[in-house]
């Protein structure tokens, strides 16, 4: 009985690991110049100076790893807050998270402070998101409700989109203004190995931070009362999952520019996979994120003839839709 | 075995005063029956018992030991507290329901082990939920899901158990399975105290009777001697009856004090 969840849960990992490799090695063949498997292949297991290795070595390759780590931390933060909040609503952009991050990104690009150091804006990035989530705690006090975790979010989130408009809006060249735009898009292009370097470790103190909850997540959906009683320490729990989500979607959105509702979709569909358990949710929407956007980032560059269609478009273009339906499910209570 | 013991409990909330000193132990083997009308205190009581609310004032001992020195799981290795009207928002199955309440004997990486699993099956067998087992948790009836949420409570093999109201919106046939589940509990080594409103039930299932009003403790000891008509028109504000029949109370709820005193007040001339 409980061998065979296991097995199920096994066949689900094999299942999704398998679907991101597999993505990940479609991607590595998707751009402008067509190149062969040898020459993929050559390029990586033996880099040399030919136009095949650098478009392998310096474009594709550091573009899909990126988009399976911001993937995977967007999927995985979704999960996360979605398993706290305990509301299927749930997003890193409903925190302020994501929102704090792009001001923090923004403001970099605005002051032109992105040429003086290539660390800039994911510092920027990852210090936006950690003011989001302090002012999120002094907002809505140590044991906040879900109810006010998301107002005070909803409220950090408007603020931070205000100014970042407004830094478009003051942005002293057109292509100062025009940089920021584009960037909030979201987008993986152009992305080098040195930014693969400076997100992925950050990236992962955020996931172990909140895979480390997961078990408590689970405990959580029987409410707070109960889970307390069990032994779960609400405050240290919450603590730890929200620094996680600051860090790792702070990292990711100063990379990738704001790339929506991946965290809303993954969990969503992978949750009665797992028997709707919000611990389990966490590992396989970390995967799954990944895929996703993975693939998102393979049909931009399918459908983009001439000028580049951002990947945050699309995926909002899918997301949006998707979000409305999910409230009009949650409102015939069935989800 | 006083297996928890409180003394001289304050809990305030804002300018009111929820629990106003109370003290009170529970030893081993003993089912208590909190009992009072709305408002009393009574999950409040609970609630601060559990370690869930600190009390402003006053000390808990669980086992000989302050509660607070117990470290989060070790107090959730002693104490089930089973929440009212318990639910999960989740469709998880009661199986895997049933299974988190073995939480405090797990780490954080922790899988559950044979031992965790025979818990879970022996606990669900216990409360007769063992066929819902692949269920949805939130798709059961109430009844059931009373059940599952005691084998939930029961399953972390604590002694004392903590129960708020487990059997109010429950027909008479579940009524009775509770409170047979909770007796049992008490009786195997354990012991319970369980908030109530019938007041029939906790005479034939409870050792003890608390009566709580106003955060007080108006009455306790056995059920004879505190489910007397005076003082359920003390606590309660109603006219009532206590019957004794085969050597057992019964308690027949007549009408409000308020409705009498109205009759009272247009009998004078």
């Amino acid at each position: 009985m409980i061998r065979k969840t296991h097995q199920k849960t096994f066949t689900l990992y094999t299942g999704l690991a398998l679907l991101v490799g597999l993505l990940f090695i479609t991607s590595m063949f998707i751009g402008p110049s067509t190149l062969s498997i040898n020459a993929v292949w050559a390029a990586l297991v033996a880099p040399d100076q030919s136009p095949s290795a650098i478009i392998v070595n310096q474009i594709r390759l550091p573009r899909t790893i990126l988009a399976a780590l911001v993937g995977a931390t967007l999927g995985l933060a979704g999960a996360t807050l979605q398993g706290l909040l305990r509301n299927p609503l749930a997003e890193p952009g409903i925190i302020g998270a994501s929102s704090g991050a792009a001001l923090g990104a923004s403001l970099v690009l605005y002051f032109g402070l992105a040429e003086i150091s290539i660390l800039a804006l994911p510092i920027a990035g990852m210090i936006g998101a950690l003011i989001a989530v302090a002012m999120l705690f002094l907002l809505a006090g140590r044991n906040a409700s879900p109810l006010a975790l998301i107002l005070s979010g909803v409220a950090i989130s408007s603020f931070a989109s205000a100014l970042t408009a407004l830094a478009i809006n003051l942005a002293s060249s057109a292509y100062a203004a025009l940089e920021i735009t584009f960037w909030l898009m979201g987008s993986l292009t152009d992305r080098s190995m040195t930014h693969v370097a400076l997100a992925a470790p950050a990236m992962g103190v955020g996931w172990v931070l909140m895979l480390s909850g997961a078990r408590s997540l689970s405990i959580l959906s029987l409410g707070e009362d109960t889970a307390s009683s069990l032994g779960v320490s609400l405050n240290t729990l919450r603590v730890r999952l929200v620094l996680g989500i600051a860090i790792a979607v702070g990292a990711a959105v100063s990379i990738s520019g704001a790339i929506g509702f991946v965290g809303l979709i993954v969990p969503h569909i992978l949750r009665p996979f797992v028997g709707f358990e919000p611990g389990r949710l966490l590992g396989v929407s970390l995967l799954g994120g990944s895929a996703l956007v993975i693939a998102a980032d393979i049909a931009v560059r399918l459908l983009s003839t001439g000028i580049e269609i951002r990947l945050g478009v699309v995926t909002s273009l899918i997301g949006a839709p998707f979000f409305l339906f999910l409230l009009l499910k949650l409102r015939r209570g069935t989800i | 075995m006083r297996h928890l013991v409180a003394n001289n409990l304050y809990v305030r909330l804002g300018d009111r005063t929820l629990l106003n000193g109370i003290s009170l132990d529970l030893k081993s083997g003993e089912l208590v029956g909190l009992l009072g009308p709305n408002a009393s205190g009574k999950t409040t009581l609970l609630r601060t018992l559990s370690n869930l609310i600190m009390p402003d004032r006053g000390t808990i001992l669980l086992d000989e030991k302050s509660i607070t020195k117990h470290t989060p799981h070790e107090r959730a290795r002693r104490l089930a507290y089973l929440e009212q009207g318990a639910t999960t928002e989740w469709p998880i199955s009661v199986e895997r329901l049933v299974g988190l309440g073995r939480a405090p004997h797990m780490g954080v990486w922790g899988r559950p082990t044979a031992e965790d699993k025979a818990a879970v099956i022996h606990a669900m067998e216990r409360c007769n939920v063992a066929h819902l087992s692949k269920r949805a948790a939130n798709a059961i009836s109430s009844g059931e899901r009373a059940r599952v949420m005691l084998a939930r409570a029961l399953v972390t093999g604590a002694s004392i158990l903590l129960a708020d109201e487990p059997i109010s919106n429950l027909d008479p046939y579940h009524q009775l399975r509770v409170m047979e589940l909770i007796r049992k509990h008490a009786d195997d080594c354990g012991a319970a105290i369980t908030a109530l409103h019938d007041l029939t039930l906790a005479a034939r299932f409870c050792d003890r009777i608390i009566l709580l009003l106003n955060g007080k403790i108006a009455a306790s000891g056995a059920p004879k001697q505190i489910l007397t008509a005076k003082n359920l028109a003390r606590v309660f504000s109603i006219d009532a009856s206590v019957l004794e029949q085969g050597g057992e109370l019964h308690v027949l709820q007549h009408t409000t004090i308020e409705k009498i005193k109205a009759r009272l007040g247009n009998g004078t001339p």
